[in-house]
């Protein structure tokens, strides 16, 4: 059998360009796309791709929580939430965007850690039970501490100021999230490299062996919640700049089971996943909207679509595809390549 | 003075004695066999040595701890390494994974260093796949490297198990049942690499075996069990001939 030259000690994935392996045409083809869609398209579709990419960034926390380390959570647009809430409030006190983009991160990541504790005792069902509450009373947080929130009224989010510059057009906060998703995506990829990664796996498939290991199995867990809350603040605070407005309807159990519809869709345990999954969920209600718009007169908005699409689309992915649209693409790939290609991944 | 010094242990479920005053040792590089019908307590034994059952009385020594002190994710650091009798591996990831995560406790680095993949985590990953690549090519794995564990053969996951417990290092072995679910042939080859990995790592070897020709075969010492007591104890020519060993599988003669 070929050891020595299949491992040379692994180096395949200890390189970017191993990392991507044989995608990475097709990865660099997307990220010169990427890079020239705004110097084409300033509108709707501009800002839609800016929100593959800020549900990308939380998409990639949720994975690291529930596909990795194998805990649910229904609270995810909490943490978006307190990112959102944290990164406007800093600004609005003159500390910068920078600044506020910090303190998203960082204490949106001690909330996790908080969120945490009492996680650590639970599992499965009850573990969502209490994330879904942590998600409620931060719904009820936000609508009644004014002063910092503005309430059920929202407040109004400048543009994003670094110095002089304003990052007020599309395009920039386009670039922005992007290149903020790209970094997040290559955190999680060397999360998955490296033995804390490698121990969230451990603890979702066996915790007697992973404590056999000598893997601390609630601190790993911590871990993995402050890392998804981090990156979930991180995309609240993105959010709330594209947008430019929030008000607690945004952050609602709904964002939250998006999320979950987002990674269950594009494939439980897979970063590639999340971004099939984040395209999914920003451009498949676009695609139906329009698909109905052919078969009925005019624009009329059908109420009620958005959760019936993705509802159908969960079931046909749980039934005919679990492993979802990752798992599609995959053989999609082995297909073209044809059997000369040969071999995994 | 011994590795492993088990000192009067007993253990109770409700009003079970599964354990009752059990004591023996195992030596620095010895290969001890622990044999016994059903339900005797050997892997109840086991479970207490390695910290998933708490025993209701006595004491486990190793390496000069007090291991009823610690928690069952402290000890391999200490050298104390495990299989289990139904396999436990991380079925979702692949073989090099699961080797891997026995690399854990040699792990040198920080979370953020980990996430930046800096030079410090690049060449201890580095470092830890020569280790492990040492252990495919001892245990012969190196076809199902990259290979997700559900799609491995029963065998095949059991020496996979092997694997990620010596990659811990460990002084101290221990095997629960090494042979269940494997046929003859590949009894025969566990009993071969047992020999193998107490040789060439100088680690010890504790083991719960059904098998008698394996235990015959590979075994310095043998403690028999029988009712959650010792009842026996000497080298595999003595238990054969053991009269106490004797009633405890056939029954009062």
């Amino acid at each position: 059998m070929s050891k020595k030259s299949e491992l040379v000690t692994g180096v395949r994935d200890l390189t970017l360009a191993g990392l991507l392996g044989r995608q990475r045409p097709v990865a660099i083809a997307l990220l010169v796309a990427l890079a020239v869609v705004p110097c084409f398209h300033s509108g709707y579709w501009l800002s839609q791709l800016t929100f593959v990419a800020i549900y990308a960034i939380a998409g990639f926390g949720l994975q690291i929580l529930l596909g990795f380390a194998g805990q649910v959570s229904l609270g995810q647009a909490a943490f978006l939430a307190s990112g959102a809430y944290v990164s406007a409030y800093v600004e609005r006190i003159g500390l910068g965007a920078p600044l506020g983009f910090a303190a998203a991160i960082f204490l949106t990541a001690g909330l996790g850690l908080l969120v945490a504790l009492p996680a650590l005792r639970m599992a499965g069902l009850y573990l969502a039970i209490a994330t879904m509450s942590f998600g409620f009373i931060v719904e009820e947080v936000m609508a009644r501490w004014t002063s910092v929130t503005g309430g059920n009224a929202g407040i109004a989010i400048p543009a994003i100021k670094l110095g002089s510059l304003s990052l007020g057009q599309p395009w920039q906060i386009y670039y922005l999230s992007w290149a903020l998703a790209l970094v997040v995506l290559l955190i999680s990829a060397n999360l998955l490299r490296t033995p804390i990664g490698r121990a969230m796996l451990a603890i979702r498939d066996s915790e007697i062996a992973a404590r056999s290991s000598g893997i601390r199995v609630s601190r790993i867990k911590a871990v993995a919640f402050g890392l998804s809350a981090a990156f979930a603040g991180l995309a609240g605070a993105l959010y709330s700049h594209a947008i430019g407005f929030i008000s607690p309807d945004q952050f609602t159990i709904a964002m939250s089971l998006d999320l979950l519809v987002m990674i269950l869709i594009g494939g439980l345990g897979t970063l590639r996943g999340v971004l099939l999954g984040a395209v999914f969920l920003v451009v498949s209600p676009e695609l139906f909207q329009q698909l109905i718009g052919l078969f009925t007169s005019g624009n009329t908005e059908v109420a009620g679509l958005r959760p019936l699409l993705f509802g159908v689309s969960l079931i046909f992915v749980l039934l005919f595809q679990p492993d979802g649209i990752d798992a599609m693409v995959t053989r999609i790939g082995e297909w073209v390549a044809g059997p000369a290609a040969g071999g995994k991944r | 003075m011994a590795l492993l010094e088990i000192n009067d242990l007993s253990l109770q479920f409700g009003g079970l004695k599964a354990v009752d005053g059990v004591s023996f040792s195992v030596k620095e590089n010895e290969i001890l066999a622990i044999i016994g019908p059903n339900g005797a307590g050997k892997t109840t034994v086991f479970n207490a040595v390695s910290r998933i059952y708490r025993p209701s009385h006595g004491s486990i020594r190793f390496a000069g701890e007090e291991l009823t002190r610690l928690r069952s994710d402290q000890l391999p650091r200490l050298g104390l390494a495990r299989t289990f009798q139904n396999i436990e591996l991380f079925a979702g990831t692949t073989v090099l994974s699961n080797i891997l995560l026995g690399c854990h406790v040699h792990r040198r680095t920080g979370l953020i260093a980990e996430l930046l993949f800096l030079p410090s985590a690049r060449r201890q990953e580095i470092a830890f796949r020569a280790q492990v690549e040492e252990l495919v090519d001892l245990l012969d794995l190196g076809a199902y490297l990259h290979t997700e564990i559900t799609s491995l053969p029963y065998g095949v996951r059991k020496t996979v198990e092997l694997a990620r417990a010596l990659a811990i290092r460990p002084r101290l072995l221990l095997l629960d049942e090494p042979s269940s679910g494997l046929n003859v042939e590949e009894t025969a080859h566990v009993g071969e690499l047992i020999g193998r990995i107490r040789d060439s790592f100088r680690t010890a070897v504790a083991m719960v075996e059904h098998d008698m020709s394996l235990v015959n075969g590979v075994s310095d010492r043998v403690v028999a069990l029988d009712a959650g007591r010792v009842v026996a104890e000497g080298s595999p020519d003595e238990i054969r001939n053991n009269d106490a060993v004797k009633s405890a599988y056939l029954g009062v003669t």
